[in-house]
C-alpha cells in the first residue's frame, strides 16, 4: 500500500516550512505491517539531491517528523536517530527510473531516493486516522485527485488480511464517526488502563466489566489489561470464577446459606473482617435432593439458579450416600485431561441439542468422604481428584493448562461457532473411553487410572489431618483466625504429596515433597450460624472451590 | 497573531507553531521543550530569536487545542517556583482539564502528539475518570461508539452485566 503525497506545497508538514528545503518536492509512504503483533511501520522514500552528512542528517529527522505526522505520536528525532545508526546500511539508493516505473511518471530529477523504515510503536494506530489526516492536511488543492488514490487503495486494502480490529472497512465512514471514536487505540488503552487501576476493588469494579461492554475493539483491549486473578488477584470478569485463585495470597471469600430455600451464595470478601454482611456476590447454588442422590446446581445468578438458565455453570452431584461427588462444569477441560465423558455429555452432543443452549456437562472433579472409624465426632477424612488439573500444576514453574481464557463462558461461544469441530472432538474422545474403559459404573476414578500412561496425572487434594488438642479435648485445625466455631464441615485442602488412595499404577511415581505441597489451597469453616468462610488460592478456580465446599454441607450418613 | 507568547527576553530562542488554521504560536525553547517532539526536532535545526523556525502541525490540532497544550507548557517550563509553587500547579493542572470532551480529546491527542507525557497522563486521567459510573450505553453515547456485536455476542454480554453489577 502506497500513500502518494502529491505536491509539497499542499501538505503543512512540508509546505511552507523552511527545515528540508532540500527534499524534493514528493515522496510517498508506505504501511508496513510485520507478522509480529504490535508493530506497524511505514516506509517513507523520498528524494534528495545530494545524500551528504548535512542533509542525511535533515533527511531523516524529515522522515520522522513525516511518519509522525501521519501515524500519530509514535516516533520521535530520537528513534530517527537510532534508526538511522541501524538503517544506513538499509538505506538504499534507488534511480529515478525505478521511481519512474513505479508511477508511471518521472518524479524529480532526484539521483538517490532514502528509504527510511520506521515502525511505530503501537500496531493499533489505526490506518483509519493516518488516512484521515492526510486527507484533512490536502485541503481543497488536490482532494479530488487524493480520494481517487485513496479509493485506489481501498481496493488493494481489502484484498489483504489485516488484524488489526480497528481497520475500518469503509473509508467513508471516516469523516461521519465521532470525534471520540477516532481515539487511537494506544490512548485508550492508557484510559482503560487506569480505570482498571484505580477501580481495584468491588463494586466498582464493575466499571471495568462495563468498558468490556461497549464494543469487539473495547471488549479486546480490556482483555488485553485485566490480568487473570492467578497473578493480580483480583476477580474481575464472570469468566475469573472459573480461572485459577491467585499464587500469592488466598482470595478470602464467604458462603451465606440459607436453610429454608436451600440456597448457598458465594460472595467476595470486601474486607478482612471474619463476619461481614456484605460482599461482592460470585456464585449461587441450589440444592435439589433427588431419590438417588443430592444435586446442587451452580449459577451466576443470586436468585434464578436452575440448569435451563444461561447463568447455569455446572453442579455438583452426590452418589446415594452422600460420601461421593462428583463436580461437573459446563466447560471442557483441556483436552490432555483425564476426562471420562459423562452420560450428559453424550446426550449434549447429540444433534438435537439447540446449539445456543450451554448444556455441556464434564466432570472435572471428585470428591471422597472417606468412612469414620472414630465415630461421629471425629475428623472426616476427604480426598479430592481434580482431573481438569494436572498434579504438576502445584509444582515449581507448573500451569494449569486450558484456561477458559474468553469473557464469554468458552462452551457457549463455541457452542455458536465451532459446533462441528468440537463435537467431532467429543466424538473421539467418546470413541476413546468406550474402547478402553468398561462403559459401566466405571467412574472418573477408574477412568482417571487408566489414563494415567497417556496422560498427565491429575492433581490430587486431601484435607490437612487436625490434631487432638489435649487440653480443649478436640480436634484442632490453624484457620488463622479466618474460621472461629468449631464444626464437622470445617477443613482445609492441601496437595496430597503420596497419591496413595488413586490406585496402583500410580504408587511408583511417588513424587518428592515439593515445595507447593504444603500451602494450604482451600480452607472452609463456620463463623456464624449459615455463614461460613471460603479462602482459595492457586491452582483452584472460585468455582471448583465452591463445588468442594458445598459437598461438605451435604449430610453424610456414614460420616456423622 | 502572537498569542502565548510570553515576554521576549533578549535574545531569548524562539520558535513559531503553526497551526493549520493560520494561527501562529510564538513560544520559547524552555516552553518547546516539554514536548518531546518538538525538543527532538528543534535538536535538530536548532533556532534563533531573529530567525525563529516556523513548526506547522497537523490538521487535528487546532489553534484552541495549541492554545491548551503551549498555556501547559509554559507554566510546567516556569515550574514550581514561580506563581505560588508546586501547590498552585497542582491546582492548574486540574482546572486545565476540566474540559468538554471534544476538548478533551483533541488536548489528548495533541499531547500525545507532541510528547508532552505529563499532559498526557492529566488528560487520560480525566478522560478514565469520566467514564466511571457511566453504563455501557453513556460510554457508547459518549465515546461515539456504535456496538458492532453480533446479537448472540451481545446477548453473551448483557449477561455478563447484572452479574457484574449485581
Amino acid at each position: 500500500m502506497l500513500i502518494v503525497l502529491p505536491s509539497s506545497a499542499t501538505c503543512p508538514a512540508i509546505g511552507g516550512c523552511r527545515l528540508w528545503p532540500h527534499v524534493g518536492p514528493t515522496y510517498c509512504v508506505e504501511k508496513l505491517s510485520r507478522e509480529e503483533r504490535g508493530v506497524t511501520g511505514v516506509r517513507a522514500y523520498f528524494p534528495t539531491l545530494t545524500p551528504s552528512q548535512d542533509t542525511g542528517f535533515s533527511v531523516f529527522g524529515f522522515a520522522a517528523w513525516s511518519c509522525a505526522f501521519l501515524g500519530g505520536s509514535c516516533t520521535s528525532i530520537q528513534d530517527t536517530r537510532a534508526i538511522q545508526s541501524i538503517e544506513t546500511e538499509h538505506v538504499k539508493l534507488f534511480c529515478g527510473s525505478w521511481i519512474h516505473k513505479i508511477f508511471g511518471k518521472p518524479l524529480v530529477c532526484a539521483t538517490a531516493l532514502f528509504c527510511i523504515q520506521i515502525y511505530l510503536k503501537s500496531a493499533q494506530m489505526s490506518f483509519r486516522r493516518i488516512v484521515r489526516d492526510v486527507r484533512d492536511s490536502f485541503g481543497s488543492l488536490s482532494r479530488r485527485s487524493f480520494e481517487v488514490r485513496i479509493s485506489g487503495l481501498l481496493g488493494h486494502h481489502k484484498g489483504k488480511s489485516y488484524s488489526s480490529v480497528n481497520e475500518p472497512h469503509d473509508f467513508s465512514q471516516i469523516t461521519q464517526q465521532s470525534h471520540w471514536a477516532t481515539l487511537p487505540p494506544e490512548l485508550l488503552r492508557d484510559v482503560i488502563k487506569r480505570l482498571e487501576e484505580s477501580e481495584a476493588a468491588w463494586p466498582s469494579r464493575k466499571h471495568v466489566v462495563a468498558c468490556a461492554a461497549v464494543c469487539r475493539a473495547w471488549r479486546e483491549m480490556c482483555k488485553e489489561i485485566v490480568r487473570s486473578p492467578e497473578f493480580c488477584g483480583k476477580l474481575t470478569f464472570p469468566i475469573s470464577l472459573k480461572q485459577p485463585g491467585p499464587r500469592d495470597g488466598m482470595i478470602q471469600c464467604f458462603i451465606k446459606r440459607d436453610k429454608s430455600k436451600l440456597t448457598y451464595r458465594l460472595y467476595l470478601c470486601l474486607s478482612p473482617a471474619v463476619l461481614v454482611e456484605n460482599g461482592k456476590f460470585l456464585l449461587s447454588a441450589k440444592r435439589n435432593p433427588r431419590t438417588t442422590c443430592t444435586e446442587y446446581v451452580i449459577s451466576t445468578d443470586a436468585d434464578n439458579i436452575s440448569r435451563s438458565s444461561s447463568t447455569y455453570v455446572g453442579k455438583l452431584r452426590s452418589n446415594f450416600i452422600g460420601t461421593k461427588f462428583r463436580i461437573y462444569d459446563t466447560q471442557p477441560p483441556y483436552s490432555g485431561a483425564a476426562l471420562c465423558p459423562g452420560r450428559t455429555s453424550r446426550r449434549f452432543y447429540s444433534k438435537k441439542v439447540s446449539p445456543k443452549v450451554p448444556s455441556g456437562s464434564y466432570p472435572i472433579a471428585q470428591v471422597t468422604y472417606e468412612l469414620n472409624v472414630l465415630g461421629t465426632r471425629g475428623p472426616r477424612r476427604m480426598h479430592c481428584i481434580m482431573h481438569s488439573i494436572p498434579a504438576s500444576a502445584v509444582e515449581p514453574g507448573g500451569i494449569v493448562p486450558g484456561q477458559p481464557d474468553n469473557l464469554v463462558a468458552r462452551s457457549l461461544e463455541d457452542s455458536f461457532r465451532s459446533m462441528s469441530s468440537l463435537s467431532s472432538f467429543m466424538d473421539r474422545s467418546l470413541d476413546f473411553s468406550s474402547s478402553h474403559f468398561s462403559t459401566t459404573t466405571g467412574g472418573a476414578q477408574e477412568g482417571f487410572e487408566a489414563t494415567t500412561d497417556t496422560k498427565e496425572r491429575a492433581l490430587v487434594l486431601r484435607n490437612k489431618p487436625p490434631r487432638w488438642h489435649e487440653q480443649l479435648q478436640c480436634w484442632c485445625l490453624n484457620f488463622r483466625g479466618r474460621v472461629t466455631i468449631a464444626s464437622v464441615k470445617n477443613f482445609q485442602l492441601i496437595a496430597a504429596t503420596q497419591p496413595t488412595a488413586v490406585g496402583p499404577t500410580t504408587t511408583t511415581t511417588a513424587q518428592p515433597s515439593g515445595s507447593g505441597h504444603d500451602k494450604i489451597i482451600l480452607q472452609f469453616g463456620k463463623v456464624a450460624k449459615d455463614t461460613f468462610t471460603m479462602d482459595y488460592r492457586y491452582p483452584l478456580s472460585a468455582f471448583q472451590a465452591f463445588a468442594i465446599c458445598l459437598s461438605s454441607f451435604d449430610t453424610k450418613l456414614a460420616c456423622e | 497573531m502572537s498569542e502565548g507568547t510570553k515576554e521576549p527576553d533578549g535574545g531569548e530562542e524562539k520558535v513559531v507553531l503553526k497551526t493549520h488554521d493560520g494561527q501562529e504560536f510564538t513560544v520559547d525553547m524552555a516552553t518547546a521543550n516539554q514536548s518531546g517532539t518538538l525538543k527532538n526536532l528543534l535538536s535538530e535545526v536548532g533556532s534563533s530569536s531573529n530567525n525563529p523556525q516556523v513548526i506547522p502541525l497537523p490538521s487535528s490540532i487546532t489553534s484552541r487545542v495549541l492554545g491548551k497544550v503551549v498555556e501547559y507548557c509554559q507554566r510546567h517550563a516556569a515550574g514550581g517556583g514561580r506563581r505560588g509553587g508546586m501547590q498552585a500547579l497542582e491546582q492548574f493542572d486540574e482546572e486545565l482539564v476540566e474540559l468538554d470532551k471534544d476538548m478533551l480529546l483533541d488536548v489528548t491527542y495533541a499531547a500525545a502528539f507532541l510528547d508532552v507525557p505529563r499532559l498526557l497522563d492529566l488528560t487520560s486521567q480525566a478522560v478514565a475518570d469520566a467514564i466511571k459510573n457511566m453504563s455501557v450505553e453513556e460510554v457508547r453515547h459518549y465515546f461515539g461508539v456504535v456496538s458492532d456485536f453480533t446479537e448472540e455476542e451481545e446477548k453473551v454480554i448483557r449477561s455478563e452485566c447484572p452479574w457484574a453489577f449485581e
